[in-house]
């Protein structure tokens, strides 16, 4: 067994497999073939529903990543072969050079701004900052620029050099070669995403010749405060701002003459977000998407999409051509399909939500591993939705978006449901190593204040002597040194020995920003048996001599009062200690649907105690009332759940009280046995949805009217009769009372369109819709049955059909042809919506976890953290969270059950050790704290006296200090007299 | 002498103090008068460490955060916009002046945002002269 992978590819879903492998004990080579890890997303500006800042939610985790001692980033490497062995792969990897070095780059960036670059990007030329030595965006992981040769100079006509000269640490070298390197490893996970297409091909649309023609992508980067123009929406042509903005939906995808007949899924999304986005920056702009149909099916989708309409103009159709005008402005003929009119109108400027296409490279891939390509050039996983990760090959992975188009919450679902099923090349979840922190005498401070020059970047613009000096003279100080680099080895061993040498008990370097090399330093000070915590950063780079430039009294006085600070600060430091907790290897699963019976099967397999509790006397959930297909399913896991001695069922029963923390909870059920006492480790919550009411849309069912189960239980009996039938979909959803859309409904009753279609050659079949949201390959059926005969009519949520069950018609006014149709049914069945199961509201009141506006769960991030809720070792699964196919649900329960057992298999869960601490003295046991405290980390004591922080569950964000009204909360790390007294250091003087 | 104002900017360690290092690599230039307390979470500012500010001399005082929506402890900077509009009631009541607080959402992208709000602070500061509570202050 080698205890070994490689990660194909670095964006979010190869990120999170890494870290996920990490989490197993097993060591992960990253390998991605850009110069920095994080992928699409690190380039976007915002990501949907909810505009979150992308890069604001993705830095951390791209920094967890690097910090991960069992992660080995490979930036601008590529696979070039593979060998299968007995163990797993011989991989060959290419490594293309940086020409700077890794380890001496301090990410200063005076090279870029000395390196007179050269253009040759066709997007970003326009605004003439492509440097030839650059970061592909800000924050880019490493640090550490790269070279262009194309674009460099020196390496075009050997003249330039100007990094090489500005570089104070020699970091740059020009002789760097390719090499190839060879990995042994136990499995491969290819997780290479996709690309956007650029649509040169759809020439109709001019991108590349008309200038104000950009794709969806190329304005991300335009909106991005990072971006070529920090965030100016402008014209390429004249720099003016766009007044008035077009998009086209679709382009390139749902499109055969392009061969890509699939939906890319996201570009509706993206595309609302974008027009939002445009509308934010500037109210005036009039934005205006062409779609055909928007595809707002995701969690919080739907709601987004009907938000948009209040600003933003939808017009259905597909524009058939764009002209350019003299003045760059751009001629959009179009037909709209509600008016059935020719249309003509200008627009400033025209964003192509262009389609996700397979990476460059892939074909490579696909056949070195051995794994097919389905039709569009994507990896095919083989549609079994058991597995939806696996291949045949059982030691490589495909996950996230090299599949096909999807979204960050899936992809990241699906790398962790990956990990989750290596048990067989990795065995189980290793126990993690915890290393003992050294303490540190708390008691007569001994100060050191290491001062970096950062090369010049601090030091030109400062008085350094007179910092120095400064520095030496501050209370408790026994050694002041300054250095070219503090972060370089021989300044760590200079820390490191002074340490030693005198005695030092705290540390103050005064440099760069904590959140780059805190940790470089805290590992200096373990390794000479400091307590971590001991280390204190003034930030006198970024935050003083880089943003005063041109003042060097005012930076050499900032810089002391900094120094100051960071010195009173760390006077007061205590050391910090990393508590475990131990961890009960069981889990409680809560739903007998197919995601919990697979989360179960998945547990038990990897040798976890399970319970499954289900409140009917029978499983199965859902799955028995759609598809045959779905229902086997269920079956094969009913049986594998009821022969399995790990898994302890529990039917006809319910939760009825849940206390504790992740590792140690202890529940009360209620049985048909009476009440029963149990605990656990983890949770996973897999409860479902109950169907919508449909009566609220005035739909009745009843003699021909039926709900689409009792179709498939006519198909299944056999009793089908008639061949008129029609579908209404959005029943009981999509309204006021569930605004929300059930995602599902229109994909199952195409699958049932298509049973019908099979077995009724003559079956004429209507359906009522108000968007087919066929996302991703569902398209593909979407085309077929069309193909075959189905009509589709489109019905406006304001005039919603009318059913006469008696005379066996429906009434629906055709938004397309403006015409009020009647149309007569054999039967007439209804797609009815998903909605919160019920009781949803009060399981959810006794773990304390959040509901989404909708009634479903809450996730604790829904791009990163989407299977995990805010009470740690609290886990969801499947259709709780929002509506979900069957394929989807099992995917994430696999996952799920991942998740659960890193933290079981590990034995022992982490404390991060900035957690709040009570005094009991102090507190008065009002309770504030516990209703402010977003992770319920906060309980009262069992006497009432004072109340109690629950560690394990602390994230340590200070809130319930601050508003502690006797002050009886202090925060470690950040403690009240700690920050007082920087605040006491930082004035002193100016109060008189 | 002209008069330099003295600010205390509380950051959190997430979306803001991301941006005020931001400002750093992109060089983006602000005054010097502003000095960073970083905290984990905006929710950290404590009341009592801005008054703490105030009453030691700090001319203004400035709370950042992440947009709201985004905070990394789920809703922090909700609780932190709330403790914004008391303290600012209760800085006129002491007559320190509302106007000597300000509140910022920026995210890590956004260093150019951090250094003009510090920028347009730093001015309206200025503009408003010393703190009261000082010797020379109005
Ligand atoms: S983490 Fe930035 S405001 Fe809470």
């Amino acid at each position: 067994m080698i205890k070994t992978a490689a990660v194909v590819g670095a964006g979010v879903s190869g990120m999170q497999a890494a870290l996920s492998l990490a989490d197993r004990g097993v060591k992960v080579f990253l390998i991605e073939n850009t110069s920095s890890i994080g992928g699409i997303m690190a380039r976007l500006d915002k990501t949907m529903p909810t505009l979150d800042c992308s890069i604001c939610i993705l830095s951390p985790f791209m920094l967890a990543v690097a910090r991960n001692p069992m992660i080995e980033i490979m930036t601008l490497c590529d696979v070039v072969g593979a060998i299968k062995t007995e163990h797993g792969y011989n991989l060959e990897v290419l490594k293309r050079p940086r020409y700077v070095d890794l380890e001496k780059c301090t990410g200063c960036r005076d090279c870029m701004a000395k390196c007179p670059g050269k253009v040759i990007m066709p997007f970003e030329e326009n605004f003439g900052r492509i440097k030839a030595i650059r970061f592909d965006f800000d924050q880019a992981i490493p640090a550490v620029p790269y070279i262009d040769k194309d674009a460099c100079l020196y390496f075009s006509k050997g003249i330039c050099g100007n990094c090489v000269k500005f570089c104070q640490k020699g970091a740059i070298d020009f002789e760097q070669q390719e090499e190839t390197l060879n990995l042994e490893v136990g499995g491969v996970f290819l997780a290479t995403g996709s690309r956007p297409y650029l649509p040169f091909d759809k020439t109709e649309y001019g991108y590349g010749r008309y200038k104000n023609v950009i794709t969806a992508m190329e304005l991300e980067r335009l909106l991005s405060a990072s971006g070529p123009t920090s965030g100016h929406v402008i014209r390429l042509n004249d720099k003016k701002e766009p007044k008035k903005i077009a998009f086209i939906n679709c382009v390139g995808s749902r499109d055969l003459r392009t061969n890509r007949g699939y939906c890319s899924k996201v570009c509706c999304m993206y595309g609302i977000k974008e027009a939002l986005l445009v509308k934010d920056h500037d109210p005036e702009a009039r934005v205006t998407i062409f779609y055909i149909d928007i595809r707002a099916s995701g969690k919080g989708y739907e709601e987004f999409y009907q938000r948009a309409k209040n600003s933003i103009r939808f017009i259905r159709g597909r524009p058939g051509e764009l002209l350019e005008l003299d003045n760059g402005d751009l001629l959009l003929r179009y037909e709209d399909t509600e008016s059935q009119q020719p249309m003509e109108e200008v627009f400033d400027m025209v964003v192509l939500n262009s389609a996700l296409v397979p990476s460059e490279g892939s074909e490579q891939l696909a056949k070195m591993f051995g794994i097919p390509l389905n039709e569009y050039g994507f990896f095919d996983a083989g549609g079994d939705p058991a597995s939806p990760i696996s291949t045949d090959n059982d030691k490589v992975f495909i996950i996230g978006a090299c599949q096909g188009p999807n979204d960050i919450t899936d992809c990241v679902s699906q790398s962790i449901g990956a990990v989750a099923k290596t048990y067989s090349i990795y065995g189980d979840v290793v126990e993690r190593e915890s290393k003992e922190l050294p303490g540190t005498d708390k008691e007569n401070p001994r100060v050191g204040v290491f001062v970096c020059h950062c090369g010049k970047n601090i030091g030109k613009y400062v008085n350094m002597d007179e910092i120095v000096e400064y520095a030496k003279t501050l209370p408790d100080v026994v050694y002041v040194e300054d250095s070219l680099f503090t972060c370089s080895e021989s300044g760590q061993k200079s820390i490191k020995e002074k340490i030693q040498e005198l005695d030092l008990n705290r540390v103050v370097v005064a440099a760069c920003s904590p959140k780059t090399h805190e940790n470089t330093f805290q590992e200096a000070l373990v390794e000479a048996g400091l307590n971590p915590y001991m280390l204190e950063m003034a930030n006198i780079r970024n935050q003083c001599t880089w943003v005063h430039s041109d003042c060097e009294n005012e930076s050499t006085e900032k810089s002391k009062d900094l120094i100051r600070m960071a010195v009173s600060k760390a006077r007061l430091l205590d050391p910090l200690f990393e508590r475990e907790v131990d961890v009960r290897q069981s889990c409680v699963v809560i739903g007998g649907g197919v995601s919990g019976m697979a989360s179960a099967v998945e547990l038990s397999r990897s040798g976890f105690e399970v319970s499954l509790i289900e409140r009917e006397d029978h499983l199965g959930g859902k799955s028995y009332v759609t598809d045959p297909k779905y229902r086997e399913i269920a079956k094969h896991l009913i049986d594998s759940v009821t022969s399995d001695e790990n898994i302890r069922l529990y039917l006809s029963s319910q939760i009825v009280h849940v206390d504790g923390f992740v590792g140690n909870f202890d529940l009360t059920l209620d049985t048909p046995n009476g009440e029963v006492n149990a605990n656990a480790g983890t949770f996973i919550i897999a409860t479902g949805y109950d169907f919508a009411d449909p009566s609220v849309d005035g739909y009745v069912i009843g003699g021909p009217v039926i709900a689409e189960e009792e179709l498939v239980r006519m198909m299944d009996e056999e009793r089908l009769a008639g061949k008129d039938f029609t579908f209404i979909l959005c029943a009981g959803v999509r309204n006021k009372a569930h605004p929300e859309c059930s995602r599902v409904c229109c994909i199952s009753a195409l699958r049932q369109i298509k049973r019908i279609q099979d077995t009724v050659p003559d079956a004429n079949i209507t359906v009522l819709y108000q968007d087919i949201r066929a996302y991703g390959y569902y398209e593909d059926i979407y085309r077929q049955v069309s193909e075959n005969g189905a009509r589709f009519i489109r019905y406006s949520p304001d005039s919603l059909p009318s059913i006469d069950a008696n005379s066996k018609s429906v009434g629906v006014y055709d938004t397309t042809s403006s015409r009020t149709l009647k149309i007569g049914f054999d039967l007439c069945i209804l797609e009815r919506g998903a909605i919160p199961s019920r009781g949803t509201n009060e399981l959810r009141q006794l773990f304390k976890a959040s509901a989404a506006p909708t009634g479903f769960f809450a996730e604790a991030h829904l791009k990163l953290a989407p299977l995990d809720t805010a009470i740690d070792g609290v886990f969801i699964a499947g259709a709780c969270q929002y509506p979900k196919t069957v394929e989807e649900s099992l995917s994430q329960a696999i996952s799920s059950a991942g998740r659960a057992g890193i933290i079981m298999g590990s034995g022992k869960y982490k404390v991060q050790p900035t957690t709040a601490s009570i005094d009991e003295a102090k507190c008065v046991a009002c309770g504030l704290c516990e209703k402010l405290c977003p992770y319920k980390a906060l309980k009262m004591s069992e006497d009432g006296k004072h109340m109690e922080v629950i560690e394990v569950s602390c994230k340590g964000c200070g809130t319930c200090a601050a508003f502690c009204p006797s002050n009886a909360i202090s925060m470690k790390g950040f403690t009240y007299q700690q920050e007082k007294e920087k605040i006491k250091a930082l004035l002193r003087g100016v109060a008189k | 002498m002209s008069f330099e104002p003295r600010i205390v900017a509380f950051l959190c360690n997430w979306c803001s103090y991301g941006a005020a290092d931001m400002a750093g690599t992109s060089r983006i230039q602000y005054p010097p008068n502003v000095r960073v307390i970083r905290f984990m979470c905006s929710g950290r500012i404590d009341p009592n460490f801005v008054l703490e500010a105030f009453l030691r001399g700090a001319d203004g005082v400035m709370m950042t955060g992440c947009h709201i929506g985004d905070c990394h402890y789920i809703d922090g900077n909700y609780k932190t916009a709330n403790r914004y509009e008391f303290l600012k009631h209760y800085l006129d009541i002491l007559g320190i002046g509302a106007d000597r607080l300000q509140l910022e959402w920026c995210s890590a992208a956004e260093g150019l945002k951090f250094a003009q709000s510090v920028t347009a602070f730093t001015e309206r500061i200025r503009a408003l002269g010393p703190n009261p509570l000082k010797e020379g202050g109005k």
